[in-house]
């Protein structure tokens, strides 16, 4: 009986993933009560997690796995279930971090803001798994609105973060209007507006589709906070939340660039369109990490040093992507999860003592040794140190791009990884070697244990940079299964 | 009759796509965030001509319609915000109250 009640689960894992978290966020709205709206969202944050690792183990086996047809226009590739794992994955570290600082806009608030995050997540996770363009559309754009709303929600403490959410709602509606537009001309272009249908498209019109599809992307493009295209990303981020830190700075960046690749993977493949494609994400990729190294560089603020970070190694998956070569796409996965787990650790460490300025960070070694250790864990992935999933995810770039003669990509990889040094190692000198300056001001009681997420995305980074194997072989599967599974 | 909507598809989707620019430039552009909001819509009212001169299907225009609802209610709910929180709707004022609230931050 639980047999076929698994087997039935297993049938609908795509839809399960979207529709979990949408039913959480209504049941978490329904709860009203802070805490067992955060309880009742780590639940259900669990089950997608569970079933979308379930899932995407099945489709990188051996046997792929039959997906039940529910008049759900969905197509599950490699990359969908890869990254919608992770983000299932990622929604549940990011529930259970955001445990600790839930009630800073007040208690009132916190069941909003679980159910923001969960409408977020589904809102990444259905774009990942849609197979109509419009589908995509509406998809991120849910995503996007929850997270400008997240934003908004948060800004009691500071009034900042609305002015955040204001250049978030401008510049993801150009992006959004973009993208329509952009759709349209791809679809004409293309003669159908199923994303599987792309690289096997008769393209009757090469320059439409191409400036249809470097719209899309461009407008994806704002939501990831890609350079130049991120200023919202400062703003949204250097004075917010825990949660807003969680929801934007790691939960949206990742799920638009995850979608982009996605997105990327589709028309990179199509002849008519490769060469112009793999251009644009080149040079955008370039800006990104010279732009993004540089301002992290100057930042005196952690938050705004993260999210900078977060522009440079989002130039470095898009590099990745611009190598239209499953290696390049396997490369991209891998930071996708290195952006992830170094995220968490940054922003976690941060918010477990509330730290903003740089200087607060003076001494904080000794006043929160775990938080730090958090941090210094996120600083050596963003360096691109040995023995973390940054290196990994870095190296595989370094492979793919020397392999397709792509000599100044690496040189762009180096100089992401030089700058890190610079600010990663700012950071652990403030931390390890100055004397203290400020008092901890971390939560004591239930909520303290929600600051072992961070802690654990450091100790996961490290893990899979010492013993890679199963991840590398899980990125490979996914870039080779552009082929989808479909309803 | 054939030639004629031949001819008018293109003029326009060319007029959408104007419309468009339009929108998002003064979204970009303007300073005050209710005109802000206002180039929003022009610009997705021109996403959307576009979409439907390019012969999107009926699906994909009610979706951009409901994304452009969903923004518009978000974007006058944060307008709401901000001038409760600023005392504004100019976007000179707000970043420079920003800058204010940095420099006292790094201050104290």
């Amino acid at each position: 009986m639980n047999g076929a009640y698994l087997d039935l689960v297993r049938a609908h894992a795509p839809l399960l993933m979207i529709v979990a978290p949408l039913v959480g966020a209504a049941l978490t709205l329904v709860s009203g009560l802070a805490r067992l709206s955060w309880v009742v969202a780590c639940i259900v944050g669990g089950v997608a997690a569970v079933i979308g690792i379930d899932f995407a183990l099945a489709v990188f086996s051996a046997a792929s796995p039959a997906i039940a047809e529910v008049g759900v226009a969905l197509y599950v590739d490699g990359i969908g279930a890869f990254a919608g794992a992770l983000m299932a994955l990622t929604l549940t570290f990011v529930l259970v971090a955001a445990g600790a600082t839930l009630k800073e806009a007040g208690a009132s608030a916190a069941p909003f803001n679980v159910a923001l995050l969960l409408c977020a997540a589904a809102g990444w996770i259905g774009a990942l798994m849609a197979r109509d363009l419009a589908a995509v559309f509406v998809a991120v754009e849910t995503a996007w609105l929850a997270a400008v709303g997240l934003t908004a929600v948060n800004a009691v403490q500071a009034r900042a973060p609305l002015n955040g959410a204001l250049r978030m709602l401008s510049l993801g509606g150009v992006g959004a209007a973009l993208m329509l537009l952009g759709i349209g001309l791809l679809g004409r272009a293309a003669g159908s507006f199923e994303i599987d249908a792309l690289p096997l498209a008769h393209i009757s019109m090469p320059s439409v589709a191409g400036a249809g599809a470097a719209l899309v992307l461009l407008g994806l493009a704002v939501k990831a906070g890609v350079a130049p295209l991120h200023a919202w990303s400062a703003a949204a981020l250097g004075r917010s939340s825990g949660v807003v830190s969680f929801g934007v700075g790691v939960l949206a960046v990742l799920g638009a660039l995850s979608v982009m690749t996605r997105v990327s993977a589709y028309t990179i493949t199509a002849p008519e369109l490769g060469a112009a494609i793999s251009a644009a994400l080149a040079g955008l990729g370039a800006v990104s990490v010279i732009v993004g190294s540089v301002q992290a560089v100057g930042s005196t603020n952690l938050l705004r040093l993260a999210a900078y970070a977060g522009v440079s190694q989002a130039g470095c998956v898009l590099l990745s992507v611009a190598l239209g070569s499953p290696a390049g796409f396997a490369a991209a996965l891998m930071q996708l999860v290195a952006f992830a787990a170094a995220g968490l650790a940054l922003y976690g460490g941060a918010a477990a003592g509330r730290v903003q300025a740089l200087d607060r960070l003076d001494g904080y070694a000794q006043r929160a040794p775990l938080a730090s250790a958090a941090i210094t864990a996120g600083a050596l992935s963003l360096m691109g140190a040995p023995l973390t999933i940054g290196f990994l995810g870095r190296w595989r770039l370094v492979e793919a791009g020397v392999g397709a003669g792509w000599w100044w990509a690496a040189g762009l990889v180096i100089i992401a990884s030089l700058s890190g040094v610079f600010y990663g190692g700012r950071l652990i000198e403030r931390m390890y070697f100055r004397r203290a300056n400020a008092a901890y001001e971390g939560e004591g009681g239930v909520w303290r244990a929600a600051l072992a997420p961070a802690l654990l995305a450091a100790i996961v980074g490290i893990a899979i940079g010492v013993a890679p194997n199963a991840l590398l072989r899980a990125a490979a599967a996914a870039s080779q299964l552009l082929t989808g599974l479909a309803t | 009759m054939i030639a004629a909507n031949a001819l008018l598809e293109p003029v326009l989707a060319a007029s959408a796509v104007a419309l468009l620019i339009v929108g998002a430039t003064g979204a970009l552009v303007l300073t005050n965030v209710i005109k802000r909001l206002a180039a929003l819509l022009i610009g997705g009212f021109g996403a959307l001509a576009a979409l439907a001169a390019l012969g999107a299907p009926s699906g994909a225009l009610l979706a951009g319609v409901a994304v452009l609802f969903a923004q518009t209610a978000l974007g006058a709910a944060l307008a709401v915000r901000l001038q409760e929180g600023y005392g504004s709707v100019e976007t000179q004022d707000i970043d420079a109250a920003d800058l204010e609230d940095d420099t006292r931050g790094h201050a104290s």
